[in-house]
């Protein structure tokens, strides 16, 4: 390691930062494929890196959504309980797995998240918002001004669902809202912003569930993590300033093709 | 004011508390490492391995500063921010007289420990 891939490492936390901060995702997604197939990292390090930058973000966002009153805690903690239990032992079997079957599941996850990326955009209508179920909560929602309340559907289900999240994000190093979100909107009746604000609470607690087990193996490296983490989180920001002035439906079908194709390339690498 | 909005005002406040906190562990995580990576770019050529994580506390804490242990600091730190995001919910739940939260979330971070405790034995 030298100090001359420093600048490439920003840049590129910069540019998947801002892919994933316009679609509303985490940049793990497509930062662990930037680092192993443009730097040629190994994948334990990459997935290392990416848990650290999905910590880094989701902090960043979770101070606003507090702030704005967005965050469901109560709901956050329930599942937080499952998720937390998954992303150990995901952070504990990841380091018993070979960086080629790693490799080989993250290509499937991309399949997963491009195929979702395809159905979002055909247009799913939200849920109509009842407030019942358990965990019911209220926010104001900016755009229309007027006071959301809402409960929470399912939740057994969704504790379920959250084993599994966690489970992805300590074997792969992703933030997991990817599969929470859907959940807690289509299963849960959550609105949209309520449940990416309580997802985004949730993932920086789940990706530091299995933070130090990578630190403790090593994997962790200050001058790979640090500069990769400050472009990610610079990224993020740009990201969502970006998200609100551009169209998303063409925006999401372009990222889900090109998802598609990095998958097949660390698949057939 | 009623036992309900009494309950609303102490959940916002432990909300604000928590978000500052949350903001002053992001703040304070990146301008570790930044001035970790600005360090090594700017000194004479750093030491870019990373010292064994057994080391790891005595170089932390024996050594005198350099650019590597910024870079550490601000990772632990940036690791140590949700920690503190569970340990302020339970504070608020505390507050609240909301036993079944109390203890979920209590259980979240014991689990957390945990982690770190087995991390800490690898």
């Amino acid at each position: 390691m030298d100090l001359s891939l420093t600048p490439f490492l920003i840049l590129g936390g910069i540019v998947t930062g801002t892919i994933g901060g316009m679609l509303g995702l985490g940049g793990g997604v497509f930062l662990v494929p930037f680092l192993v197939i443009a730097l040629n990292l190994p994948m334990h390090q990459a997935i290392a890196t990416s848990i650290l930058a999905v910590i880094a973000t989701s902090s960043a966002g979770a101070a606003l959504n507090l702030e704005r009153e967005m965050v469901n805690i109560r709901l956050g903690m329930m599942l937080e309980t499952a998720t937390v239990a998954g992303a150990i032992l995901g952070g504990v079997t990841a380091n018993y797995l070979s960086g080629d079957t790693l490799r080989y599941m993250f290509a499937l996850l991309l399949l997963i998240v491009s195929g979702f990326m395809f159905w979002r955009n055909r247009g799913a209508d939200e849920p109509a918002v009842v407030p019942v179920g358990a965990y019911v909560a209220s926010f104001r929602d900016e755009s229309s001004g007027q006071e959301m309340v809402y409960g929470v559907r399912r939740v057994p289900l969704l504790m379920g669902i959250s084993v599994v999240a966690g489970n992805v994000s300590g074997l792969l190093g992703i933030g997991g809202g990817i599969f929470k979100v859907p959940a807690m909107t289509m299963l849960g009746g959550i609105p949209m912003k309520a449940a990416t604000a309580t997802s985004n609470f949730m993932i920086g607690v789940t990706a530091a569930a299995s933070a130090f087990i990578y630190f403790a193996h090593g994997h962790m490296q200050p001058y790979i993590v640090a500069p990769t983490t400050l472009g990610v989180l610079g990224g993020s920001f740009l990201g969502v300033r970006l998200s609100r002035k551009l169209r998303s439906s063409s925006l999401t079908i372009i990222f889900a093709t090109f998802l598609l194709l990095i998958a097949l390339q660390l698949l057939f690498r | 004011m009623t036992a309900d909005s009494s309950t609303s005002h102490v959940q916002h406040r432990v909300e604000r508390l928590t978000a500052w906190a949350v903001r002053i562990g992001v703040w304070l995580s990146s301008l570790l490492m930044i001035g970790g990576l600005i360090w090594a770019w700017l000194g004479p050529s750093p030491a870019l391995s990373a010292p064994a994580y057994e080391q790891l506390p005595a170089f932390l804490l024996l050594h005198p500063p350099t650019a590597l242990m910024l870079l550490y600091l601000g990772i632990v730190f940036s690791i140590l921010t949700p920690f503190l995001r569970v340990a302020l919910a339970i504070f608020g739940f505390i507050l609240e007289h909301d036993r079944t939260f109390t203890l979920i979330s209590i259980s979240v971070f014991l689990m957390l420990v945990a982690e770190l405790a087995y991390a800490l034995r690898q």
